[in-house]
């Protein structure tokens, strides 16, 4: 092994730049270990002590970065140092600062001619007052940030609609404007399904899954999981199927939320009404009674919805998805007995690690009537609160993406470390007869997903090997073709090392549930 | 138009240039003061100029005057509703509220820090404030070692052996800080670990914010009668002299040992310094401030939310000076 590095003087890095390049140094292939430390005299006593000093090191001063690396002997040392330099480079530091940074909200109208929507991605208690300010410039809003108070939420949502534009958030993850994907979104094909949705997730899958079936959306409006809550009352939601109702390029409007409160269900019913195009809805977790006597035809999984939404687009009968699923029933079945035959007397539960909350909605509500004692951190119609979201109790369906995992961390649909862990837990908990997980791609997720969990996949096997066992691992691919990360290179990379890759989540879910409800029939 | 936000009141006098630029800040220096300028996302802080939306790469001179001062020989005047006082006010003590707070705030920080941060230094294991359940005296020198870490930190087996002989450095620094030797345990923490300000220099500004507030505590009980140290006396068998005379409402000894604590945690990192010199003299970032005021109140949700806002700056430099300032809280309100 070999000890290498250099000094960095005269240039700082802030902290997280710091840690970031030194988490990029530690994958490079051949690096035991290394470190970047500031040259202070206690830092470097410790490199002399832990065998990582060299001479070079002793002209640091305090103020400046050392980089320290242990090899391999083989290791192309020139190459190494090289691209390591290439990563302190100021403009790997901060590739934005090339780009031209207005410093005011009117200095970036003045920028851009002709934007009219403004993305606002600050600290809650400021996001509110922008939020606003964009407004009174003439932009439509899509307001990233949370923790702004529905107090503020409705007066910029009144104030937006008398002056007919949209404020799609606080909270709002996703949308699809005019072929634009913004924030956390897929590239999927234009077409004529123009959707409003409550939900990023939701709205991410069935964006998704439309495109994946041929077909292509107009518009992806997003409104903020609060919109459709009693206190809001869909201001938004409802200025959304207005505006897919008024839109030329919208044949098909598809309507997606968690439960909206009963009265802002009651708005919808008579707002489509209004309009001779087809409308479909998943409220996950409403009753579908609510809807009965309105033109909309009500689903209750993401898949049904976006397919069904599909099957209108492309003028096809909707009896071709019934038939989808009475063939995908079968084949479920058919694997669920394979896969519950080779698990031992002890696997019994159901273990679902997810990124998006939409999803671990879906699934928990999937549940109802297939499995008891269902706990989540974030539960959903019949399940129980975890005791301890670090522990999984019987079956357990976690969002890994509930604030209470996510405060001062990146969220999992970027930094998997959380949920890899978690996966390895549970693979080693002899109860867990399944593993059931999302991969969410598009832009704002990891650009390489596989880097992250293939590697895990490969460790459940060992440690499955090592005790005689088996564990299916399930999981859906939100994404495209189009994707950066490729959902079909995904799902292959996927496919090799044995996971189950389905459609979707709903099918990925209800596979997982047909395999532990047979084991318990069955075994 | 770039818009002055606030601007810290511990920003003093002087033509500054540029000492270096990241995302968020442009940092300037005038000898050895900074004045940093930042956005809205970094917040208010004793030398911090908040302007509204992105720092413009644009901005290369800074001169600060008495009433205003100029970007590239452009004036902002001040205005006095945008200055950010930096000072620790204790304006309300109650001793069970403010100990059950701290609490809550150890438990955030223990479930919520930053897996490389140090926050695996808090732990029950070292006794809850007001409920120690480990007697200090048990431990003689030489068996910090064995101090168990806390357990659920995730990170131990992805660390490298800089960052774990670090650890065991600092954990050593904490028990001696704890357990009596609070200067040789400062000076044992500073400067260790990765950063830009070292997480051990970070720590150290925590522990002087700690003393800092304890002070204001003190100062505040003695005004009103309130006996804030009871019982200090007889639960200190085991202390070195320098903490019990931090502890016997002597104003003068007490600032005193709080200045040989800031001298033995100053090095030669520029920025730390200005760090630690803000925390020795009580003035801290609006994040710890609006922390420090929420203790003093019965709002659980404002404490947890103000715990993690603090969390949030740098990488692990707040969950680090939380650290620092638990242990220090730990140590010294009894």
């Amino acid at each position: 092994m070999k000890v290498t590095g250099f000094v960095k003087k005269g240039e700082y890095f802030d902290s997280v730049s710091i840690m970031l390049i030194a988490k990029q140094v530690a994958a490079i292939k051949g690096v035991i270990d290394s470190s970047m430390v500031m040259g202070t005299e206690e830092n470097k006593s410790v490199l002399k002590e832990t065998g990582l000093f060299i001479p070079e090191f002793a002209e640091a001063g305090e103020m400046d970065l050392i980089a320290v690396m242990k090899t391999e002997d083989k290791t192309d040392m020139p190459a190494l140092l090289k691209s390591i330099e290439g990563l302190l480079k100021p403009d790997n530091k901060s590739k934005e600062d090339n780009n031209f940074n207005p410093s005011s909200l009117e200095g970036a109208v003045e920028s851009l001619e002709g934007a009219n929507l403004a993305m606002i991605s600050v600290a809650g208690r400021y996001a509110g007052d922008v939020a606003m300010k964009s407004l009174e410039n003439g932009l439509n809003v899509m307001l990233f940030s949370d923790n702004v108070s529905v107090e503020k939420e409705i007066e910029l949502k009144k104030y937006a609609k008398e002056k007919g534009l949209f404020v799609m958030g606080p909270d709002c993850g996703t949308a699809i404007i005019n072929g634009v994907p913004l924030a956390f979104a897929n590239v999927v094909n234009r077409g004529n399904i123009g959707i409003v949705g409550a939900s990023g997730t939701g709205l991410q899958e069935v964006s998704c899954i439309v495109s994946n079936a041929g077909c292509g959306v107009s518009q992806g409006i997003g409104t903020g999981g609060r919109d459709v809550k009693k206190d809001v009352g869909g201001i938004m939601f409802l200025e959304g199927i207005k505006a897919l109702i008024a839109d030329k390029g919208t044949e098909v409007i598809l309507l997606v939320s968690k439960p909206p409160a009963d009265e802002v269900i009651e708005k919808i019913k008579i707002e489509v009404n209004e309009t001779d195009k087809p409308v479909v809805s998943v409220f996950l977790g409403s009753s579908l009674e609510l809807l009965k006597g309105s033109k909309i035809h009500a689903c209750t999984t993401l898949e049904e919805a976006a397919l069904f939404a599909a099957a209108l687009s492309s003028k096809s009968p909707v009896s071709v998805v019934e038939e989808l699923f009475v063939k995908q029933e079968s084949v479920n079945s058919e694997i669920a007995y394979r896969e519950a035959a080779k698990l031992t007397a002890g696997q019994k539960y159901l273990r679902g690690l997810y990124s998006g909350g939409t999803f671990c909605d879906e699934t928990q509500l999937l549940c109802k009537g297939k499995l008891t004692d269902v706990h989540s951190n974030t539960p959903v119609g019949e399940a129980k609160k975890l005791k301890d979201k670090n522990k999984s109790e019987k079956n357990t369906i976690i969002d890994l993406g509930d604030d209470e995992f996510t405060m001062g961390k990146p969220h999992p649909m970027i930094d998997y470390t959380a949920r890899c862990k978690r996966l390895i837990a549970e693979a080693e908990d002899p109860e867990t007869a399944v593993i059931l997980l999302d991969i969410v791609l598009g832009y704002g997720s990891n650009m390489d997903p596989m880097a992250e969990v293939i590697p895990v996949f490969k460790k459940i096997k060992e440690i499955t090997a090592a005790k005689g066992t088996h564990i299916p691992i399930i999981s859906c691919v939100t994404g495209t073709d189009q994707d950066p990360q490729n959902r079909a290179k995904v799902v292959n990379a996927m496919e090799a090392e044995g996971v189950i890759v389905m459609k979707s989540n709903a099918a990925a879910a209800r596979l997982a549930i047909l395999i532990v409800d047979y084991k318990g029939k069955y075994k | 138009m770039m818009e002055i936000m606030s601007f810290g009141n511990q920003i003093r006098s002087g033509e500054y240039k540029i000492h270096s630029t990241f995302r968020s800040a442009i940092n300037f220096i005038s000898g050895d003061k900074f004045v940093f300028v930042v956005n809205e996302r970094i917040g208010p802080g004793p030398v911090n100029i908040v302007i509204n939306g992105i720092v413009p790469e644009s901005i290369d001179s800074l001169k600060v005057e008495e009433s205003c001062l100029k970007f590239n020989n452009v004036e902002y005047g001040f205005e006095s509703g945008r200055s950010y006082n930096s000072a620790i006010g204790i304006s309300e003590y109650n001793h069970e509220v403010f100990v059950r707070n701290l609490r809550i705030v150890e438990e955030t920080v223990f479930e919520k820090a930053p897996a490389k941060s140090l926050a695996f230094l808090v732990s029950d294991i070292w006794g809850q404030f007001g409920n120690t359940t480990i007697p200090l005296t048990s431990f003689a020198k030489g068996e910090f070692e064995e101090l168990p870490l806390s357990p659920n930190r995730d990170c131990e087996e992805n660390i490298g052996a800089f960052e774990l002989e670090c650890r065991r450095k600092i954990r050593m620094g904490a028990a001696q800080i704890l357990f009596g030797e609070l200067i040789s345990g400062v000076k044992m923490i500073k400067g260790l670990g990765p950063g830009l300000t070292p997480s051990g220099d970070d720590f150290n500004s925590g522990l002087l914010i700690a003393m800092n507030v304890v002070e204001r505590i003190e100062e505040m009980t003695s005004e009103h009668g309130i006996p804030a140290f009871a019982g200090m006396k007889g639960e200190s068998a085991g202390m070195t002299d320098e903490i019990l005379r931090f502890a016997q409402n002597d104003k003068e000894t007490t600032r005193g040992i709080l200045e040989s604590v800031y001298e033995a945690a100053r090095g030669k990192n520029l920025f730390t310094n200005a760090f630690l010199e803000c925390a020795a003299n009580g003035n801290v970032f609006y994040k710890f401030r609006e922390l420090i005021r929420a203790l003093q109140f019965t709002n659980v949700k404002e404490i947890i939310n103000n715990t993690e806002l603090v969390m949030t700056m740098g990488e692990t430099s707040g969950a680090d000076q939380l650290t620092g300032f638990l242990i220090g809280m730990k140590r010294f309100l009894k």
